[in-house]
């Protein structure tokens, strides 16, 4: 049976649907992989089917968790899950399935989430768009022709289109928020320490990177992050404290908070007007709330944070590139691997330990100002992207010369690496179209721990600016 | 006036007696002072002072917070007080005033607190013992021609000593537990995140190193972390939150722990006799206090996880002198640095940013096996110590050879390293007393955040084999 409906519920209405028995899981999970095999040879979203575990699983015992039935996709990056590969979208990863799952993964699964498949990324998630050689790129639903943003590409298009109502991602730059600003999701990279990576790893990139969730309503990344949150024995470092639950807690309003808005670059260059737009919009919509919105920006050298940044995460792929060699006895090479991946693996060998701890000294630099400017702001609104989603191919990823492949983004996401180095929560929050309807996204800032300020300003604000009817125009 | 009950009194029975009026903030400030001068020739344990500072804190009427009035001293490592040079024990570092206050000792302030002077470390903090250059060795109350242990030995010398009944201490190693053991003193590394380290530092050496106590009493400790321990908003991770007050918990008696105790080292070494008879005594002491105690080690590749946290040590020291390199544009050479520490430098020169990740890795998967072990048992009860305090001058401190140089290390330090790695609490008790009359302290550690467990447990052993009296036998 089709349920022509699907598109039309979130994670926590497909659900209760389920729970009152108005539709059986199965017949749900029908309907996502329905829609998956009708939209992915477009959207090249899913780049591994697990359909028939996922059928069988839809017709046993369900976990009871808040998504019991919900269909559900994981990202290719660091969510290990039984009998699942993770590829990292690379070739020189082989197509392994895990013995196991992670802690993350169990916990999506005991939220009662079905997986039945995985979803593109780019080379080890690297790069803010969705294009690998070994998968091919994934497109917008928005507009095919452009890119969906990265490194969470694939989940974030899946979701935009309607194949599920939300979809795994990790973000160690950006890689949550880019893609949920490009395809007009609700995407929240939690604090450091919210959740565990565990049990095969503590602080992945050095607590740069977290997990959890694009999804097109916020009570569904709230549900998900009570779902997946918390420390697990032998976290490198604990959870920032957190309420009983997210879900009920986004149910009352904000107080009346202090917001600052930045509409240039931190450098003070200008923005995209479009992005400008978007920032002006999102202010307006919190003043008509009662929050009291100026203009103001923290004191952020970025030119030496990316650089500390670059060092960072060249490092963390050399470590990671010498780990899977040394399991897979395999000796890296360039053809191996696209040009980009290759130039910050070269890179990430010759950067020293101690110039790697230089690094971290100024992410305390930046964590310590963000601490202060927070002092006086409960709240910092940037646009998520430095300007309107790309088209794809736009990018030179195959480049080994990193001022004409790595660094080019930077100017293209010019924020979101900052909340990474600190730690602290940032949301993507879809309130702005632009004039060709692609999806203009606006990053929401909080103190580090504080992710209930943001679920609860992203509530009212969709609340009062719904954008939910728009993903029933997208025609793919 | 002369105070001369002061030394019997810890930091909050002082803190009480002023409140009571019974003696003023200035007389108990002027009779630290006093005991500084008197003692502080034949210890070294105090490098900097700031009389006249403290005298005026003293002075003032207000006198505010659980230690109204209690002088105390700080590390020459990290605590930063405006005005005040901060060394770390090296010629290499210039004697130049702080620009800024660390939050710690912001909080100390606040909490009425008077840090009168800096106390002796050895160069950058790198040794079980207090010995430098620069400002030569610290002695050990019980017998000056023993080690204080180190790093924080002349916070621990002033303490036993009674010249202060607190004084602030860091520990990335041990160097807390280490001079508390061989001192005779409460000493509680806490877990990794509990105290904040900015607006400085954060994740110390590469998150090895965290900040704290040593004192003569449990509630000194327990009531200093309360004072010290909430986050700030600028840190990069958090503890987990405490449950409730430390001062209060260790008012209420403990639940029956499981205990393991181990009487040798992980490689199984023993340790000295008389080292390892005081771990068997405190084991039965725990025993008959209703506590269930079971003679058993984890298993813990301890070769690998000693290997990680040199890599990480020694990269740590390549970072402080390439920085210090780039401060005052003077190559680290023999001329400004000592042996052993040019020879870890060098060391850590040739650490890769790949190598250190690599490093951490297999901390985190060492912290998973010990918190999988900790299921099992609440505390793990070792020597803090293999053998009595050492003799001064047993460690060359101009050695280059580091192999050679650490030789006498080997077996003296051997759970320390280990809560460092994981970034769990362990805490050092003075319940033994070696036959020539030093102390042989004892480690007890917990799951990551369980400070509370280990302060209560602390409590009731501190009631069943009180030490307080031990202080008034030594004789400098």
């Amino acid at each position: 049976m089709a349920f022509s409906e699907y598109g039309s519920f979130d994670g926590l209405g497909l659900a209760a649907l389920v729970a009152k028995k108005k539709i059986k899981p199965a017949e749900l999970m029908d309907e996502a992989i329905a829609r998956a095999e009708a939209l992915n040879p477009k959207l090249n979203a899913i780049i591994f089917k697990d359909y028939e575990r996922a059928r069988q699983l839809a017709k046993g015992k369900l976990a009871k968790g808040v998504f019991a039935g919900v269909p559900f996709l994981l990202k290719d990056i660091a969510a290990f899950a039984q009998g699942l590969p993770s590829r990292q979208a690379s070739r020189f990863i082989p197509a392994i399935r895990h013995p196991r799952d992670s802690y993350l993964v169990a916990k999506f699964k005991a939220s009662g989430l079905l997986l039945f498949g995985v979803t593109n990324v780019p080379e080890f998630g690297l790069v803010a768009s969705t294009e690998s050689k070994l998968y091919g790129p994934a497109r917008n639903p928005w507009n095919l022709a452009h890119s969906t943003g990265g490194s969470s590409g694939g989940s974030a298009a899946a979701v935009a289109a309607g194949i599920v109502p939300l979809a795994h991602a990790n973000d160690g730059g950006g890689s949550i928020r880019i893609p949920a600003g490009a395809c007009g999701l609700v995407g929240l990279k939690p604090s450091r320490g919210r959740l565990s990576h565990g049990p095969d790893f503590g602080a992945p990139l050095d607590g740069l990177a977290n997990d959890l969730v694009v999804s097109r309503s916020v009570r569904d990344t709230a549900a998900a992050l009570d779902a997946v949150r918390g420390f697990m024995p032998g976290d490198p470092f604990a959870e920032p404290p957190h309420p009983a639950s997210y879900l009920k807690a986004i149910k009352t309003k904000p107080k009346r908070l202090r917001i600052a808005v930045t509409l240039k670059k931190l450098d003070g260059s200008p923005l995209h007007a479009d992005c400008v737009a978007a920032v002006k919009s999102a202010a307006k919509a919190c003043e008509k709330l009662g929050h009291i919105v100026e203009e103001a920006m923290p004191s952020l050298d970025q030119p030496s944070l990316m650089g500390a940044f670059t060092a960072f995460w060249g490092g963390g792929l050399s470590a990671g590139i010498d780990a899977i060699s040394k399991l897979t006895r395999q000796t890296p090479s360039r053809e191996l691997f696209e040009g980009l991946t290759w130039a910050l693996y070269v890179a990430g060998k010759n950067v020293s330990a101690s110039d790697y701890l230089q690094g971290k000294d100024l992410f305390n630099g930046a964590s310590r100002e963000m601490g202060r400017f927070h002092e006086t702001y409960d709240v910092w609104i940037t646009p998520t992207l430095g300007r309107p989603p790309e088209k794809n191919g736009v990018f030179d990823f195959d480049n080994t010369d990193l001022t004409k492949s790595f660094e080019p983004q930077i100017d293209y996401v010019p924020f979101t690496a900052m909340q990474n180095v600190t730690g602290q929560p940032a949301m993507n929050i879809p309130l702005y179209w632009n004039k060709d309807n692609l999806p203009i996204g606006t990053q929401f800032v909080a103190p580090f721990g504080d992710e209930l300020t943001l679920l609860k300003l992203a509530a009212q604000l969709e609340k009062s600016n719904p954008w939910f009817d728009r993903y029933a125009k997208i025609k793919v | 006036m002369a105070f001369r009950e002061y030394h019997k009194f810890d930091a909050l029975g002082l803190a009480q007696a002023i409140a009571k009026k019974k003696v003023s903030a200035r007389e108990v400030m002027d009779e630290a002072i006093a005991r500084a001068e008197a003692l502080n020739p034949r210890l070294n344990a105090i490098v900097f002072k700031a009389y006249e500072d403290a005298q005026r804190a003293a002075q003032r009427k207000s006198q505010r917070g659980p230690f109204a009035g209690v002088p105390m001293l700080l590390k020459d490592m990290r605590a930063n007080v405006k005005g005040w040079p901060n060394r770390s024990g090296s010629r290499y570092v210039p004697a130049t005033p702080s620009a800024f206050e660390s939050t710690l000792v912001t909080r100390c302030k606040d909490a009425g607190l008077i840090p009168f002077g800096k106390t002796n470390v050895p160069e950058f903090g790198i040794l079980p013992t207090t010995e430098c250059k620069l400002y030569g060795p610290a002695h050990n109350p019980w017998n000056l021609a023993h080690s204080p242990g180190g790093s924080s030995g002349g916070s621990a010398a002033a303490v036993a000593a009674g010249i202060v009944p607190i004084a602030h201490a860091t520990d990335g190693g041990g160097s807390i537990r280490i001079p508390a053991s061989a001192c005779g003193l409460v000493g509680l590394k806490v877990s990794r995140g509990r105290i904040t380290q900015g607006p400085g530092a954060a994740d110390a050496t590469g998150g090895l190193s965290v900040d704290g106590f040593v004192t003569r009493s449990v509630r000194d400790t327990a009531a200093a972390l309360d004072a010290t321990c909430a986050p700030d908003p600028g840190d990069p991770y958090f503890a987990l939150p405490p449950d409730g007050s430390y001062l209060e918990g260790i008012k209420r008696k403990t639940k029956r722990l499981r205990i393991a105790v181990s009487t040798k080292m992980l490689n199984g070494t023993p340790h000295d006799a008389e080292v390892t008879a005081a771990v068997r005594k405190t084991a039965k002491l725990c025993a008959s206090l209703g506590h269930e105690v079971e003679e058993t080690d984890p298993t813990i590749d301890a070769g690998a996880l000693v290997n990680a946290f040199s890599t990480v040590w020694c990269a740590n020291v390549a970072f402080t002198l390439d920085s210090l390199a780039a401060q005052t544009g003077i190559k680290p050479s023999l001329d400004v640095v000592e042996g052993l520490t040019i020879g870890l430098y060098e060391l850590g020169k040739r650490v890769g940013a790949a190598e250190f990740i690599a490093a951490r890795q297999v901390m985190t998967t060492a912290g998973r096996k010990f918190a999988a072990w900790h299921e099992k048992y609440d505390v793990w009860l070792t020597a803090t110590l293999g053998r009595p305090p050492m003799k001064l001058g047993t460690i060359d401190i101009d050695e280059t050879d580091v192999q050679k140089g650490f030789l006498p290390n080997f077996g003296y330090v051997p759970f320390t390293s280990m809560q460092n790695c994981a970034g769990t609490p362990g805490i050092n008790l003075p319940l033994n007393w070696s036959k020539e009359g030093l102390p042989l302290g004892v480690q007890f550690t917990a799951r990551s955040g369980d400070e509370m467990t280990l302060l209560k447990l602390a409590a009731e052993l501190e009631k069943a084999a009180p030490w307080a009296h031990r202080y008034d036998t030594i004789r400098i």
